[in-house]
């Protein structure tokens, strides 16, 4: 496989940025999904009784919540703009192989309940290659962190997807 | 708080948590897509999977990842959990048998928090580990009011 120079500057790029609210039929139906049956996913009675704000978020929703409560009127400018790695991907993707998910982290700074609004910046974190066997593998890192109506940092999350080839 | 809140005194370096298994099955893999919005097609159409060279359709990798977070969740209890991280080092195909590994690995106090860190992995029936990651929770104590 023809090694090029890696093209890491996108490294320290914002993402776009995005506005996404946490919807409660999609909490409850993704509870279920990851095979949690508590009844403080699907009551906010239930949910207060266990001394919660509301109804809890489950600790992946935050990688899915994009797909459902981020609504087009109330998105920041730019928020449509294409990834600031597009170009990487394609280069890489000139020599055919996989895009792999690699990593997930998430770091919950406050809780975050159903009907709360958060604004997310983000940012490309690293670029980097590493040889695995005859394959090149090279991993791009992204960060994302998001904040609620009063400007407080309540969570934070890090994908790592890996191209390998 | 309820009587089965997991309290940091009674926590021991080397615990471990209750398994949570699971045999996974295509309907799983249909409610995680309409769930999380990932419709590959790989994970849920079998014609094309098959059409790809696959065996059959696999399963998300973040499925994987919720259901471990959901026995990280059974042991810490709800809104305890401060970080969870977690490495894809598998496939997962309908009817593998999944389960939870979930190991202590530190206590630790900063101020008036009361922190665990646990080792966690989902396993298959063979033996393999899908998902290798690693938790942070914030615990009450017994001492304290938290």
């Amino acid at each position: 496989m023809s090694q090029t120079t890696l093209d890491t500057s996108a490294i320290g790029a914002d993402l776009p940025g995005a506005v996404v609210t946490v919807e409660r039929g999609p909490v409850t139906t993704f509870a279920g999904a990851v095979l949690d049956e508590r009844p403080e996913y699907r009551s906010a009675v239930a949910a207060r009784a266990a001394g919660l704000r509301g109804i809890p978020m489950p600790p992946t929703f935050p990688f899915a919540m994009g797909n459902w409560g981020q609504f087009e009127e109330q998105q920041p400018d730019g928020w449509d703009a294409p990834i600031p790695t597009l170009g990487l991907y394609g280069e890489l993707m000139r020599n055919g192989g996989l895009i792999l998910h690699g990593e997930q982290e998430f770091i919950y700074h406050r809780d975050v309940v159903v009907g709360d609004e958060l604004t997310m910046t983000g940012r490309v974190k690293d670029i980097y290659q590493k040889a695995s066997g005859d394959k090149t593998m090279t991993f791009i890192v992204s960060e994302q962190d998001y904040r609620n109506s009063d400007g407080e940092l309540v969570l934070t999350q890090v994908t790592t997807i890996i191209h390998r080839v | 708080m309820s009587d089965d809140e997991l309290y940091f005194d009674d926590v021991e370096v080397g615990g471990t948590a209750p398994v949570r298994t699971h045999t996974l099955t295509r309907t799983d893999l249909v409610k995680y897509a309409g769930a999380s919005g990932d419709y590959n097609p790989m994970h849920t159409d079998e014609v094309a999977a098959k059409d790809a060279g696959l065996p059959s359709v696999f399963g998300h990798g973040m499925f994987s990842a919720g259901m471990l977070a959901s026995a990280l969740t059974d042991y810490v209890g709800l809104g305890r959990l401060t970080r969870y991280k977690v490495r894809f080092t598998k496939q997962t195909w309908p009817g593998d048998v999944l389960s939870s590994a979930i190991t202590v690995t530190g206590k630790r106090t900063e101020g008036d928090r009361y922190y665990i860190d646990l080792d966690c992995q989902l396993v298959n029936d063979k033996g393999g580990a899908v998902v290798v990651g690693e938790a942070t929770a914030d615990l009450a104590s017994r001492g304290g009011e938290k």
